[in-house]
């Protein structure tokens, strides 16, 4: 029998005992990933980390879309350093009419190709071109974009910049990210490769019994009082970045004649990545053989939903689900859990009572009057009016700074999302006036920028760390007030 | 739907907030969709709440997310089975959503969803309807070929060039409706006794190292399996012979061809023995419509 026949073989008796569990439990047929869910946290490289979109600040009349990948990575991490995965599908979604359900959809595939096969090396002398021969362990990937039932190949064979390794290996990294910048041709833009994690949030502290530094005094365990530090500062992440006219995104494919009024003018947008059902490991050290249909095993569009949100039981679940289908997922987001811990983690500190319709509003429907869309179908997806410009001053706190261009109308990088949702869930926002007080909405981990400085130009995610120069986590946070 | 000013001012903001407060308690209803029963009481609520009467209402009863189909008549299963694929390949979706059977609204509730859906599809590009088949029940298949654009790529597979698809319609309401998906799929493939002819052009190309010439003969841009095999011709000068096609079944490194294009791989790619001086490799091709055409290359086993 052939090792393809064999292959075959086991792989579809996998799939049938798959298939017989599935129907034995009812339950989600997707392994799920991301690392806020058990099953995605096995699985990095289909873990959709972070979802970005935003009126692009040097070209208002386009749209950039940002997913991340791959959770902190390690930029010292080789000799295989860190890479997409070919066995995955990663997508970026757009849903133009509120419906919840995807119009549009950029789908990327990734090949790696090792041109050498005996070497240990990453690299066999310094990387100066993304054809240099020296370059050994390459990526390639296609695009498609799917719309009105119909899938177009944008572009295949597009090279992926190789990872920030040190001096002698990527002397010009910077020059060999840009050669990475692809036009497509639906007349947008196109980036894929490693870049620092844009996110910054005080990790070590929240996850340990929800802890803001700053307010370490008024926790029920109380610490002295401390400046954040950002957990995520140091790491790097795969970024797929695109860049897309405005009016290839609204509705009737015309652009905005009303400006922020226009109807068409919200969009939602998350991000998504798929894994065929049935992997077959090979006894003889081959690469898995991946079979069957595509399942989705993570999605993301609102920061920290699925993260803090979502009970454990039910995340890879939310992952493997689609936006239309979740009124299912409902009472976690009018009854948030953290919003209940506050009272407890924090004595003395009210929240605004269950059910939460202010948290329902910003998470799943949109703001009326800033971005939610016309019979908007709740479901979580970063939502934004690309009608609004760019600010020449950004806020960090975005709306709540009185920055309408920022979060939650769509979400930029160096948006600090982590703090206005605190403060949300906390109720620190006009939307209930009764609870927005101190300390409800001065609440933050005390990380307030990113460790490296974002690019004015795509793809605007900042340059990975080096791995020579690597000292991941221990940068301390900017700020000392929250 | 308040005009929102580029620069915002705290007048501006405010009044959004305010806006965004009778959203809350109108507005909002949407949100209340996902009101479960028994949801909690409101008690000490301090968000204002109202409950829609249709707690959890489908979309499928939103303007815009897939109101319900409009009936579409045919007189027959054959008129019934044209008329939904070539409403398919014009793009008149809401047509076929029309035409589609019970089964098929159930798993697309809404024309969005359907039409999300289509693009796992081939595209069709002409249809031809043949026979029709009664299966009782008020059921009949139909056979039909259809045309599509060919294509080989790592997010369709293969999209042959044409088609050979059975398709079930049912009397059902008084009037002929379709399935969502074909009960059998038989692609019509290039003899195989035109693959050397593709992969000899191909090597003459790589003899003269002409990489672009040969990428012409490629299926796409990327060309999957060992990335030094296809250099080999360029470096090794003399006699190189293109044998008679096998099945993909002899592959030695089938999982780049299987992670690109799918399991299905193995019903249409083939392998081409090529034989230089020094070395020996296949070179996997699959049919582009009616040509062969490169995917890449596999080791000859060392065995």
């Amino acid at each position: 029998m052939s090792k393809f026949r064999k292959l075959m073989t086991v792989g579809g008796l996998a799939a049938t005992l798959a298939l017989v569990s599935v129907v034995g439990t009812l339950a989600p047929s997707g392994a799920s990933s991301h690392r806020e869910a058990l099953q995605i946290a096995q699985d990095p490289v289909a873990d959709n980390t972070d979802t970005y979109a935003f009126v692009s600040p040097d070209k208002p009349d386009t749209v950039t879309l940002v997913g991340n990948w791959i959770p902190l990575e390690e930029p010292a991490g080789g000799p295989n350093f860190h890479n997409f995965g070919d066995d995955v599908k990663y997508t970026l979604n757009v849903d133009n009419d509120g419906d919840a359900v995807d119009d549009i959809v950029w789908e990327f595939r990734f090949t790696t190709k090792v041109q050498n096969g005996n070497t240990f090396l990453y690299n066999t002398g310094p990387i100066t071109s993304l054809n240099d021969p020296d370059f050994n362990i390459r990526q390639t990937y296609s695009v498609a974009k799917v719309e009105h039932g119909r899938r177009t190949v944008l572009a295949s064979g597009l090279p992926v910049p190789p990872a920030n390794i040190g001096p002698r290996s990527t002397p010009n990294y910077e020059q060999l990210a840009s050669a990475a910048v692809a036009g497509l041709s639906d007349g947008s833009k196109v980036f894929a490769g490693p870049r620092d994690d844009p996110f910054f949030v005080d990790l070590g502290s929240v996850f340990d019994l929800a802890g803001l530094r700053p307010f370490n005094q008024a926790h029920l365990i109380p610490r002295p009082t401390e400046a954040g530090v950002d957990g995520v500062s140091g790491y790097n992440t795969h970024s797929i970045v695109l860049q897309v006219p405005v009016k290839e995104l609204t509705r009737d494919k015309k652009a905005l004649s009303g400006g922020a009024g226009d109807p068409d003018a919200v969009i939602g947008v998350y991000a998504a990545s798929w894994r065929r059902q049935t992997r077959v490991l090979s006894p003889s050290g081959n690469n898995p053989l991946s079979l069957g249909k595509w399942v989705q095993v993570s999605r993301l569009g609102m920061p920290l939903v699925n993260e803090v949100v979502i009970p454990l039981a039910k995340k890879d679940r939310f992952n493997a689900s689609e936006p239309a289908d979740d009124a299912q997922f409902g009472k976690f987001v009018l009854d948030p859990e953290p919003a209940r811990l506050i009272p407890v983690l924090y004595p003395g500190v009210k929240v605004p009572a269950a059910p939460r319709n202010d948290i329902a509003t910003i998470f799943l429907t949109g703001i009326p009057g800033l971005n939610q869309p016309r019979n908007v179908v709740p479901s979580e997806m970063i939502r934004l009016n690309m009608g609004i410009q760019p600010s020449k001053n950004p806020s960090p706190l975005g709306l709540l700074g009185g920055d309408m261009a920022g979060f939650p109308n769509g979400r930029r990088l160096a948006d600090d999302s982590t703090d206005v949702e605190l403060r949300a869930l906390a109720g620190g926002t006009p939307f209930t006036p009764d609870f927005n007080i101190a300390p409800n909405n001065k609440l933050g981990d005390g990380v307030n920028t990113n460790d490296t400085p974002f690019l004015n130009q795509f793809p605007y995610v900042g340059t990975p760390h080096q791995g020579y120069a690597s000292d991941p986590h221990y940068v301390r946070g900017s700020a000392t007030t929250p | 739907m308040p005009v929102i000013a580029a620069r915002p001012d705290r007048r501006r903001l405010l009044r959004l907030v305010g806006v965004g407060v009778v959203g809350i308690a109108v507005g909002v209803g949407a949100t209340l969709a996902l009101h479960g029963p028994g949801g909690g009481g409101d008690r000490g609520a301090s968000v204002q709440r109202l409950d829609l009467p249709a707690a959890a209402a489908p979309a499928a009863s939103r303007p815009g997310a897939g109101a319900p189909a409009a009936a579409v008549r045919a007189g027959s299963a054959r008129a019934a089975v044209r008329r939904f694929l070539q409403a398919g390949a014009a793009g008149d979706l809401d047509v076929a959503y029309g035409l589609l059977d019970r089964a098929g609204h159930t798993r697309y509730p809404t024309l969005a969803r359907f039409t999300r859906a289509q693009a796992d599809r081939a595209a069709v590009t002409a249809v031809r309807v043949g026979a029709e088949r009664r299966a009782g029940d008020g059921r009949a298949e139909v056979t039909v070929t259809l045309a599509h654009p060919p294509a080989i790529d790592p997010f369709a597979g293969l999209v042959p060039g044409r088609t050979v698809e059975v398709w079930r319609a049912s009397r059902q309401d008084g009037r002929w409706r379709v399935a969502a998906e074909p009960v059998s799929v038989r692609a019509e493939l290039p003899g195989d006794g035109r693959a050397p002819e593709a992969v000899t052009a191909w090597v003459q190309r790589l003899l003269g190292c002409d990489r672009q010439g040969a990428a012409a003969l490629q299926a796409g841009a990327e060309l999957y399996g060992p990335a030094d095999l296809a250099g080999l011709p360029c470096r090794e000068r003399g006699r190189w012979t293109v044998a008679a096609p096998q099945g993909f079944d002899a592959a030695v490194e089938p999982e780049a061809f299987v992670a690109a294009f799918g399991p299905e791989v193995g019903s249409w790619a083939r392998l081409v023995p090529v034989q230089g001086p020094g070395t020996r490799f296949s070179v996997v091709v699959g049919p582009l419509g009616d040509a062969w055409r490169v995917l890449g290359t596999d080791p000859v086993s060392a065995r």
